[in-house]
């Protein structure tokens, strides 16, 4: 299920190589002569569930399978708004600072939770996640209750010297870049904790807790520290989400959603990192690109999941995995 | 004195409604090591079925109920056996199954029957005065039915021999097996069980509130709710869990509005799981 | 006369009315391997949880290098420099033999976490070193050629002698083995025995619960324990024909 500690030296150019010109198309997109505000708007939402099913999985990774993770987005977003609608202050400091809140309440809960084991773990975040959105809901003087939030700044303009300006409100291809980067900053970030020692240790308390502690691992002090990293990233990609949004209100980060990033994860396949990018990708993009078919969308959802459930229990991205020989021979043909 | 009293008969209504519902999911819980996140759904589709067989078939509203009922627990028994049955040794798969039903479910009810504003034909229409305070009959008569139905059900799993296989399985899956239980039939049961409760529960609610596809959500957290509370493995602790949360759901929102309650309760749970993770009543995990 | 590495004193854990270790005294001094031995249920698993922080003691005190250690959190207690073996051979299933020991070297003078997320050098230079150590403890326990195995995939002898190489990466003062050759074979306890004497060799101390008796001629000094309370301390000879173990083990005093 974890990816192996060592892997056979690949050339740099062979493994980033790849990579890299898919993050080079990823940067072009907006060029396509197919683009249109509305192509935008859905990658813009694939690339904050990304960042969201992403940070989901590290903390899924030290065995803790939170399902209110949605809430934590919805902490993210309000600071930010409320910070710069309130307060005046720029978005580009309180994307940070919602992410920070979101941060400081997972700490403080992730060390509350991190006593319990397994299912009771996963019920007292589904808890929390829904009594978030409640708070969200009742307090209507600071949330703007059932209606939430609107009217908060949009990241303005943006004057880079010697380039130019970049307005925000024009259009949505400056958003687009901006979450671009987040997201590419989160997946990387992401990405080195998890190969570095901590990210074993974070599969080593997950194994066993037990072994973990003989060998100095203080399992709560891992719990707390995937918790708080995973929501950090939940927090920046709601921030961010919201400003671009204009809108904030409490039904984005109820039940259903939080169980949608889970859902997205799992089929993505949690033994990969990139399984959460694989699952939102076929979740989200595909009922939208076939939004002729709205209404039976969910039917198709479903019967994907169910696909994946009986036949692929690695996820989608385990088929990489039982690919990889098929793969490796086309290409070992193919250079000949 | 009528508002107060009201009041307490719709913090029955909702306490019954919740104990039931919550009695399926946790019977499904301690006899197959599931948590049945599709247990609202189960929920929300005994009410849309029950205002099928009701509407559009025009059968009476306690014969809508009770096929309702029939109906789901026949397709709570098929999920068991061709589903759950595959799946439960692995969590993740088991948790993907049922978030997959929840989509499939309320996609299945939006489309058939349509969104808002359906209500269920009460099984007991309009309004009767019980000494000298008015209350809609048809809160009294699901109350009544509830109440029926959990005594029924508390009889099953205490005196018959069919509850003491399914506490069987509940405390030890092997051993019951190898006492000669079958194991997967009484999970079948079990299955079928829940999801026939929840479907009249469903019934039951649907004639007082409104359906919609989303009920069957906030239905399932009130479960959790009340198993946090009670603990795993504690029926009577379930009915005094369902008393209390179900009396401060009505009573509470006069003071504080709806939302403002809910975070109470959410936070009540909260507490409960970090400070006494069994519950008020359950065995020691 | 060899400083005292640990110091047992009055150690006693209740659980319910059950007093499943009662007023101990022990001592072990640097450099020396003690054994304890007793039937079943005699409570030295106990201790040894006592001992490593997975166990509250109900009174009595556990003294290392000085230090009250009884009580503290089993990752604290693994800081300090102790290292065990568990009785029922726990290791990480997902992970290879080789990550299993390389996850061990978690208490390595550390990087911090920043530079682990930035691949520094110096962070990769320190973890080259790991895996060069982590290997040659495995050619010390004579896992070498099991390397790349999942844990869950190893037989029973293997995946013992991988919680003593586990044990090892900590670098422990004290080492508290717990049935070490347990259900192994006759080739397997070789390796087991031979890894022992090398461990013993670069001077570390050794608590060694066991009931085969090849392992038991090792130990300099045995404590014997029967329902929780020590009743024989002794060298091997003097335990061996000690009226009590003998009563304790076949239920009289003589074998006939």
């Amino acid at each position: 299920m974890t990816e192996k500690h060592e892997e056979p030296k690949k050339k740099p150019i062979r493994k980033y190589g790849a990579l890299g010109v898919v993050v080079a198309l990823l940067f072009l997109v907006p060029l396509l002569p197919t683009n249109n505000p509305y192509l935008m708007h859905v990658c813009i939402l694939i690339l904050t569930y990304v960042m969201a099913t992403s940070s989901l999985r590290t903390i899924y990774i030290s065995g803790q399978a939170s399902v209110g993770h949605a809430a934590f987005m919805g902490i993210g977003g309000y600071t930010s708004a409320l910070l710069s609608m309130r307060l005046g202050w720029t978005p580009w400091i309180t994307i940070l600072l919602g992410a920070v809140g979101a941060t400081l309440v997972a700490v403080v809960t992730g060390y509350l939770f991190s006593r319990l084991r397994a299912i009771y773990f996963s019920m007292v975040t589904l808890f929390f996640g829904v009594a978030i959105e409640a708070l969200m809901r009742s307090w209507v003087s600071l949330t703007g209750g059932r209606s939430g939030l609107v009217g908060f700044p949009g990241m303005g303009v943006l004057n880079i010297p010697g380039v130019g300006t970049i307005n925000f409100a024009a259009s949505k291809v400056p958003y687009y870049y901006l979450l671009l980067f987040l997201a590419l900053l989160t997946l990387l970030i992401l990405y080195r904790i998890e190969r570095s020692r901590t990210g074993m240790n974070w599969m080593a308390i997950a194994q066993s807790p037990l072994v973990a502690s003989s060998i100095g691992i203080s399992e709560t002090k891992f719990r707390v520290l995937a918790f708080a990293v995973g929501c950090f990233f939940a927090g920046l990609a709601g921030s961010a989400y919201a400003h671009y949004n204009g809108v904030i209100s409490s039904s984005s980060f109820s039940l259903m959603p939080s169980i949608y990033l889970v859902i997205y994860m799992l089929l993505g396949g949690m033994g990969h990192f990139a399984g959460p990018i694989i699952g939102v990708i076929v979740l989200v993009a595909i009922p939208e690109l076939f939004r002729s078919l709205q209404e039976y969308a969910p039917f198709v959802f479903g019967g994907i999941m169910l696909l994946v459930i009986f036949l692929m229990p690695q996820g989608l991205a385990g088929l990489f995995d039982s690919l990889r020989p098929w793969f490796a021979r086309v290409a070992r043909r193919g250079i000949r | 004195m009528e508002v107060f009293t009201q009041t307490i008969i719709n913090g029955l209504v909702l306490a019954s409604i919740y104990i039931l519902v919550a009695l399926g999911f946790a019977l499904i819980f301690s006899v197959m090591q599931v948590l049945n996140f599709a247990h609202g759904s189960m929920y929300m589709a005994g009410a849309y079925v029950c205002y099928y067989w009701g509407f559009a078939l025009g059968l009476p509203p306690w014969a809508a109920i009770a096929m309702s009922a029939v109906v789901l627990a026949l397709f709570g028994v098929f999920l068991e056996k061709f589903c759950f049955r595959f799946l439960e040794k692995n969590f993740n798969r088991t948790l993907m199954f049922a978030l997959a039903l929840i989509v499939v479910m309320q996609t299945a009810a939006d489309v058939t029957v349509g969104g808002y504003v359906k209500r269920v034909p009460s099984v007991l229409p309009g309004l009767t005065t019980i000494a000298g305070i008015t209350m809609s009959k048809e809160r009294l008569i699901a109350c009544v039915i509830a109440v029926f139905l959990l005594l029924a059900v508390f009889f099953l799993i205490r005196k018959t021999t069919l509850g003491r296989q399914m506490r069987a399985v509940a405390l030890d899956r092997d051993a019951a097996s190898l006492q000669g239980i079958n194991a997967h039939r009484i999970a079948a049961l079990a299955f079928g069980l829940s999801a026939g409760l929840a479907a009249v529960a469903g019934g039951l609610m649907g004639s007082i509130i409104s359906l919609n596809t989303y009920m069957g959500d906030t239905m399932l957290v009130k479960a959790i709710t009340l198993v946090i509370i009670a603990g795993m493995g504690s029926i009577g602790g379930l009915f005094v869990s369902g008393l209390i949360v179900g009396l401060v759901d009505a009573i509470l929102p006069i003071f504080i509005g709806g939302a403002g309650s809910e975070v109470v309760a959410f936070g009540f749970a909260i507490l409960i799981l970090v400070v006494r993770p069994q519950g008020l009543f359950g065995q020691e995990i | 006369m060899t400083a005292a590495l640990l110091e047992i004193g009055g150690l006693t854990k209740h659980f319910g009315g059950l007093a499943a270790v009662s007023n101990l005294d022990m001592t072990v001094h640097e450099g020396e391997i003690v054994g304890l031995m007793g039937p079943n249920g005699a409570g030295k698993t106990t201790v040894f949880n006592l001992i490593t922080g997975l166990l509250r003691p109900s009174y009595g005190h556990v003294i290392f290098q000085g230090k009250e250690i009884g009580g503290k959190k089993p990752h604290v207690v693994a800081a300090c420099g102790i290292g065990r073996t568990f009785q029922f051979a726990y290791l990480f299933p997902e992970f290879t033999v080789l990550e299993n020991v390389i996850a061990s070297f978690h208490l390595d003078p550390k990087c911090g976490f920043l530079e682990g997320v930035f691949n520094t050098s110096s962070y990769r230079r320190k973890e080259e070193r790991i895996l060069r150590e982590a290997s040659e403890i495995l050619k010390l326990v004579g896992l070498e050629r099991e390397k790349g195995v999942l844990g869950k995939n190893l037989p029973h002898g293997p995946q013992k002698l991988l919680t003593m190489a586990r044990a090892l990466a900590i670098k422990p003062k004290l080492l508290l083995l717990d049935e070490p050759v347990g259900g192994m074979h006759f080739d397997e306890v070789k390796h087991a025995i031979s890894a022992i004497e090398r461990i013993r060799a670069q001077g570390t101390t050794i608590v060694l619960v066991e009931h085969n008796m090849r392992l038991m001629r090792f130990c300099e000094r045995i404590v014997v324990m029967n329902f929780g309370v020590k009743i024989a301390e002794g060298t091997y000879d003097e335990v061996r024909s000690h009226e009590q173990v003998m009563r304790a083990y076949f239920g009289h005093e003589r074998v006939a």
